[in-house]
C-alpha cells in the first residue's frame, strides 16, 4: 500500500496531464476521468488533486478559465498548454522507456543470459 | 518559459491574493458538491452522501495550505509572520531597538551622506541637455603643461575652424556688484543657452547677436536671483540694472532647472562681451580681449570618436596659438568630458580614501557592537530557540527568522540615517566655507538625494543588517536540541565553551576604535602644532586686506590711492602693500642662479613688496637693511632675502651685496593669466628673518626672496594695516574708507589674528570630530568587552566555585578573569596600531600633511584603549571573586 502511494506521488502530475490532454476539464472532471482510465484500480485521495494542479499550474504546463459546467454551476476548467504537452510526451516517453525496461528485466529466462 | 510562467503565477498570486483564496475555496467546495450530487444519484442518502463525499476529499484547509506552497506563496507568508514576530520583539525592548537603531542610522548616515556628495560630483550627470557630448578643450605647449584659457579670438577660430565639434561655447566666472551685495555669475558666449538647451522662465536666452561690437550690455537673471532680489518682479524684463557701475538691460530670467556646467548657483549670465566691463573695476585696461581666460567647451558632431576629436583639436590649436609667446603655444590637444561635475582622477581618490575609510569604520563599529548585542540576545534565547527546534521548526526557519528581526533594524536605522545625511546636508551645505565657493561667490549646488543614494543606503542597510545577524544567528542554532534543554549552565563534567565570534567582535570593535582614536590623536597633535607655529611676525597688531579676484585689475594708481588714504585714517601706524599676503597661499616661484663660484640654480619663492612690508609686519632683519621708498620708486636691482634662503645661496658665506639672477613671472592686467617672465640681475642688501609666508601648514619659508614691489603690472596687491593695540575696532572703518575709494572694487578684510584662525579652524574641526568618533568607538567597544567577560563569568560561576573551595584565593579567580580580557586587548591593539600605522602612511601621504608617526600618539592611544578596557573587564572579574562556593555548589 505504501508502495503504491509513493508511485503514485511520481506519477500523479502525469497522470493529470494526460487526463487533461483529452479535453478541458474542471478538478472533479479531472478525477473522474483518471478514476475511469485507471479503471477503479487507482485509489487516491481527492483532495491531494488540487496541489498537484496547482504545482502544474505554476510551472505553467496547464492553464485555467472559469466557466459553466453541465449542472450549469461556475467551475474552473483546466486545459494543457503546449508547454504542458511537450512535458506529456517527454514523461510519457520515459515512463515507456522505464517500463519497457521493467518488463525486459522481470521477463528474463536463464537461456537469454 | 517556466522561468517566466512561475514568475507570472506567483505575482498574480500575490497581487489577487484574495480572489485566488476565494476561487481555491469555491474550486474545492465545487468538488465536494459535486461529487455528493453523484453520491445521492447512485443511491447514497443525503447526509450520509455529504459526509462521505467530505471525507473522502481529505482535509480541505490542509490542501489549500499546500496548494498555497505550490504556487509559491508560502515563503511570503512566513516572511510576513516573521515581520510580525520581529516587530513585536523589538517593541518589546525598545531600550535595546532604540539603542540599535540609532548606532547604525550614525553609521548609515554618516556614509549615506558622503555617497550623496561623491554621488552629484561624479555620478551624476551635469544638468543640461545631452551632458555626454559635450567635451572641455585644453592644449598642452612643448613641456606638456596643460592650458584650459583661451583668449575670445582663440575661442572665434576654434568656433570657426573646428571640424569635429557641432556647437562650441566658452564661459567665465566673473563676481559683480549689485547695490551693497556682490553677485556671482558667468560671461558665456552667445550660443551657451541653446547648446545647453538652457530653460527660460522669462524673455530671453543671451543670443549671438548679444557679441556685437554694438549690441547694448544685456543680462540674463537666475530664477533665485529673480525671486530673491527683485521679488520676482514678472516686469523685470526691459528693466536696467547696474553691475559693477555698468547699466546692463535685463532680457531674461533662467529656468530654476538650469545651473550650467559647474555644481555652482549662478546669480546672472552676461555676453562675453561684457566680460571686461565685470574684470575691470576703475582701472580699465584695453587689450582684455587678447587676456586667456575663457574655458572652451564643445559638443561632439555625431558619429566622431573622443580620440578623433582630441587629434583634430591637435591639429588645430598649434594654428590658432601662433601669436602666444613661445613657452605659451600650444603643440598637442586634449579633451576631457563635461558629462559630471567632477571628474574621477587618482588625486582625488587619494584625497578621499581617509575620509571614506573612517566613515566605513564608524560603521563597522556600529556593526560589530550590534552584532555583539544580537549575540548575547540571540544566547539569552537559547531556550526558546531549543523549545522551537524541538517543536520541529527547522533551523533555517529560525535563521530566518532571527536574520529578519536585524534586518527589520537595520532597515529602520537605514530610513533614519538617510533623514540624517539629509538633514545634515542641508546644514553643511548653509555653512560650507568651501574654497571652490568662496573663490566664486556662488552657492554650490544643492545636493539632494537621488535614487542611487536611495538604493546605496538600502543595500548598505539591508547588507549590514543580513551579514551582522546572520552570525549571531547561525552561532546561536548551532546549539543542539539537546544542550538547549538541559539546563542552563551545564553539567559539572561539561567543558566550558567560549565563543569565538563574540571574541571576535570584542577584538575587532577595539582595534577599529584604536584607529579611530590615534586618527583622532595625530590630528589633535597637528592641530596643536599649528596653534602653535610662529608665523614668525606680529600677528596682533595688523589687518589684512585683499583685493577680489574678478572685481579688480591691479592698478599701481589705485594701489597709491589706497595707501594714501589709509594712512590717512586716525590710529593707522603703519601701510603697506604686497604682491602677496602671508598666510594666503603659496608664493609664486622664481627662477634664480647665483653667479660665481657655486652657480646654483633653483626655484625660489619670492614676493613683491613694498619697503614698509617689514615694519608692518614687524620682521626683524638678521642683517643688512630693507628697500627704502626711493629704492622701490626707481625700481632698483636690490633684493632682501630670508635667513634661511642665504644658507641655501650662498652657505657660510656672507651673502650681502652677492647677486643673482632672478626669472619672475608676469602676469596679464587682468592679473588672470602667466606671461612671459622677465630676468635680471638683483643685489643682496638685507638678511630678514624666517617667516611663514605661505600657508600655515607648509611651515616657515625654505626660501624667500623679497623683491621691492613694482610700480607696473603684478597680478595681486593686497594691503597690510597696522595699528596700536586691538585691531578689530579698525575693520569697519577701513571697509568704509575703501569703498569711498572705489564702491566696485570688494575687498576681504580681516585682522591676521583671524587668518591665522581660519588656517586652523578645520584641524580643530576635524580633530574633535575625529576624537569625538574614537570615543564614541571607545565606548560601544567598552560596553562590549563587559558584556563579554560578565557572560563569561556568570558561566563559569560554578568552575569557580570549585575552585574556591578547594582553596584558590580571591586574587587568583581574578587574575585568572583578568587575563582572559587582557589577552582580547592585547590582540585589539596590536592590530589597531599595524592598522592604524598604515592608515596614517596614507593620511601623511595625501590629506593632513601631519607627521604620521608621531610616537606619543601611537603610545597613548593604547593605553587609552587599556585603562578603559581593564576597567570594563575589572567589574565583572571582581564579581566573580565574590562567589560563595557553597551557595554555587547548591545552586540547580
Amino acid at each position: 500500500m505504501g508502495k503504491d502511494i509513493d508511485l503514485l506521488r511520481g506519477t500523479l502530475d502525469m497522470l493529470i496531464l494526460k487526463a487533461v490532454s483529452l479535453g478541458p476539464q474542471h478538478g472533479y472532471g479531472v478525477l473522474l476521468r483518471i478514476q475511469q482510465l485507471a479503471k477503479g484500480h487507482l485509489q487516491i485521495e481527492q483532495g491531494s488533486l488540487y496541489p498537484a494542479l496547482y504545482r502544474l499550474e505554476h510551472k505553467g504546463f496547464i492553464e485555467s478559465e472559469w466557466g459553466e459546467s453541465d449542472n450549469n454551476r461556475k467551475a474552473k476548467f483546466y486545459r494543457l498548454t503546449p508547454a504542458g504537452k511537450r512535458q506529456l510526451r517527454l514523461e510519457t516517453e520515459s515512463w515507456k522507456r522505464h517500463g519497457d525496461m521493467i518488463a525486459a528485466f522481470l521477463s528474463a529466462v536463464p537461456e537469454e543470459l | 518559459m517556466t522561468l517566466i510562467a512561475r514568475l507570472h503565477s506567483l505575482i498574480a498570486g500575490l497581487l489577487r491574493r484574495k480572489s485566488m483564496e476565494s476561487s481555491m475555496a469555491e474550486e474545492m467546495s465545487f468538488h465536494i458538491e459535486t461529487y455528493t450530487r453523484d453520491l445521492i444519484r447512485s443511491g447514497v442518502l443525503p447526509a450520509e452522501a455529504e459526509r462521505r463525499a467530505r471525507v473522502e476529499f481529505g482535509g480541505v484547509e490542509v490542501y489549500k495550505e499546500r496548494c498555497r506552497e505550490a504556487r509559491g506563496l508560502r515563503i511570503l507568508d512566513d516572511l510576513r509572520a516573521d515581520l510580525r514576530y520581529a516587530g513585536r520583539t523589538l517593541a518589546k525592548s525598545p531600550s535595546f531597538s532604540i539603542t540599535a537603531i540609532l548606532t547604525l542610522a550614525l553609521g548609515i548616515g554618516a556614509n549615506t551622506g558622503l555617497f550623496t556628495m561623491m554621488d552629484t560630483l561624479l555620478l551624476r550627470p551635469v544638468p543640461v541637455q545631452d551632458p555626454w557630448s559635450l567635451y572641455q578643450v585644453f592644449g598642452h605647449n612643448a613641456n606638456r603643461i596643460r592650458f584650459g584659457s583661451f583668449s575670445i579670438p582663440e575661442y572665434d577660430n576654434v568656433a570657426a575652424g573646428n571640424q569635429v565639434f557641432t556647437q562650441v561655447i566658452a564661459d567665465l566666472q566673473v563676481r559683480a556688484r549689485f547695490q551693497n551685495r556682490s553677485l556671482g555669475g558667468y560671461v558665456v558666449s552667445g550660443n551657451y543657452f541653446q547648446t545647453l538647451g538652457g530653460g527660460i522662465a522669462l524673455g530671453r536666452p543671451i543670443l549671438p547677436e548679444d557679441e556685437l561690437p554694438s549690441a547694448p550690455p544685456v543680462v540674463v537673471l537666475s530664477h533665485a536671483r529673480w525671486q530673491g532680489t527683485f521679488n520676482g518682479d514678472a516686469g523685470i524684463v526691459g528693466k536696467t540694472i547696474e553691475l559693477s557701475g555698468n547699466r546692463f538691460a535685463v532680457v531674461g530670467v533662467a529656468s530654476t532647472a538650469f545651473t550650467g556646467l559647474d555644481p555652482l548657483l549662478p546669480d546672472f549670465w552676461a555676453p562675453l562681451s561684457a566680460m571686461r566691463l565685470f574684470a575691470a573695476g576703475s582701472g580699465r585696461v584695453s587689450n582684455e580681449a587678447d587676456e586667456r581666460s575663457l574655458r572652451i567647451v564643445g559638443r561632439l558632431r555625431p558619429g566622431v570618436t573622443g580620440t578623433q576629436a582630441q587629434s583634430g583639436m591637435a591639429v588645430l590649436l598649434p594654428r590658432i596659438s601662433e601669436s602666444r609667446p613661445m613657452e605659451m603655444r600650444l603643440v598637442d590637444a586634449s579633451l576631457e568630458s563635461r558629462a559630471r561635475y567632477q571628474s574621477w582622477n587618482h588625486a582625488d581618490l587619494a584625497n578621499v580614501l581617509p575620509v571614506v575609510s573612517a566613515f566605513a569604520l564608524i560603521l563597522l563599529i556600529a556593526c560589530t557592537n550590534l552584532s555583539n548585542v544580537l549575540l548575547a540576545r540571540a544566547l539569552n534565547r537559547t531556550r526558546e530557540i531549543g523549545v522551537r527546534l524541538s517543536l520541529g521548526a527547522s533551523r533555517s526557519r529560525i535563521v530566518r527568522q532571527l536574520v529578519t528581526e536585524t534586518a527589520v533594524l537595520s532597515l529602520i536605522a537605514g530610513g533614519v540615517g538617510l533623514a540624517i545625511s539629509h538633514l545634515s546636508w542641508a546644514l553643511i551645505r548653509r555653512v560650507m566655507v568651501s574654497s571652490f565657493s568662496m573663490k566664486s561667490g556662488m552657492p554650490i549646488v544643492e545636493i539632494n538625494p537621488d535614487y542611487r543614494v536611495f538604493a546605496f543606503a538600502l543595500v548598505l542597510s539591508l547588507g549590514t543588517g543580513i551579514v551582522f545577524g546572520l552570525a549571531p544567528a547561525l552561532h546561536a542554532t548551532r546549539s543542539t536540541l539537546n544542550s538547549a534543554l538541559r539546563a542552563e549552565g551545564g553539567l559539572l563534567g561539561s567543558r566550558f565553551r567560549r565563543s569565538r565570534l563574540r571574541d571576535g567582535l570584542v577584538v575587532a570593535q577595539f582595534a577599529f576604535s584604536l584607529v579611530l582614536l590615534i586618527g583622532a590623536g595625530l590630528l589633535l597633535h597637528s592641530t596643536i602644532k599649528f596653534g602653535s607655529v610662529q608665523p614668525g611676525f606680529d600677528v596682533a597688531h595688523s589687518i589684512s586686506i585683499q583685493p577680489i579676484q574678478g572685481t579688480y585689475s591691479p592698478n599701481p594708481m589705485l594701489i597709491a590711492r589706497l595707501t594714501e588714504r589709509l594712512q590717512a585714517t586716525p590710529g593707522a601706524r603703519v601701510v603697506a602693500a604686497a604682491m602677496r599676503e602671508p598666510l594666503r597661499g603659496s608664493l609664486p616661484k622664481a627662477n634664480v642662479s647665483t653667479g660665481p663660484p657655486h652657480f646654483r640654480v633653483l626655484d625660489a619663492g619670492f614676493n613683491e613688496v613694498t619697503p614698509e612690508y617689514f615694519s608692518a609686519l614687524e620682521i626683524p632683519f638678521v642683517r643688512g637693511r630693507a628697500f627704502t621708498i626711493e629704492e622701490a620708486r626707481s625700481g632698483e636691482p636690490v633684493a632682501v632675502i630670508s635667513e634661511a634662503t642665504a644658507k641655501r645661496f650662498w652657505p657660510g658665506d656672507d651673502p650681502i651685496g652677492k647677486t643673482f639672477e632672478v626669472t619672475t613671472p608676469e602676469y596679464s592686467s587682468g592679473g588672470r593669466e602667466l606671461l612671459v617672465t622677465g630676468s635680471r640681475t638683483v643685489q643682496v642688501i638685507g638678511i630678514a628673518k624666517d617667516v611663514v609666508s605661505a600657508w600655515l601648514w607648509d611651515g616657515v619659508d625654505t626660501t624667500c626672496i623679497y623683491l621691492p614691489a613694482k610700480a607696473a603690472n603684478s597680478a595681486y596687491y593686497s594691503l597690510l594695516f597696522r595699528v596700536h593695540g586691538d585691531p578689530r575696532p579698525f575693520v569697519p572703518v577701513l571697509r568704509n574708507t575703501l569703498a569711498s575709494v572705489d564702491p566696485s572694487i570688494e575687498f576681504d578684510v580681516r585682522t591676521m589674528a583671524e587668518v591665522v584662525d581660519f588656517q586652523i579652524l578645520p584641524y580643530r574641526l576635524a580633530s574633535w570630530g575625529a576624537a569625538i568618533l574614537g570615543l564614541l568607538g571607545l565606548m560601544l567597544a567598552s560596553i562590549g568587552i563587559y558584556g563579554v567577560m560578565a557572560y563569561t563569568v556568570s558561566q563559569r560561576t560554578r568552575e569557580i566555585g570549585i575552585r574556591m573551595a578547594l582553596g584558590a584565593d580571591g586574587n587568583r579567580v581574578l587574575w585568572m578573569n583578568l587575563r582572559e580580557g587582557l589577552r582580547l586587548i592585547a590582540i585589539a591593539a596590536g592590530g589597531g596600531l599595524v592598522m592604524a600605522f598604515v592608515l596614517s602612511r596614507i593620511m601623511r601621504a595625501t590629506l593632513f600633511r601631519v607627521g604620521a608617526s608621531d610616537p606619543a600618539t601611537f603610545v597613548i592611544a593604547p593605553a587609552v584603549l587599556s585603562v578603559v578596557g581593564l576597567l570594563a573587564i575589572y567589574f565583572p572579574s571582581r564579581k566573580a571573586t565574590r562567589v560563595d562556593p557553597s551557595v554555587t555548589l547548591r545552586f540547580e
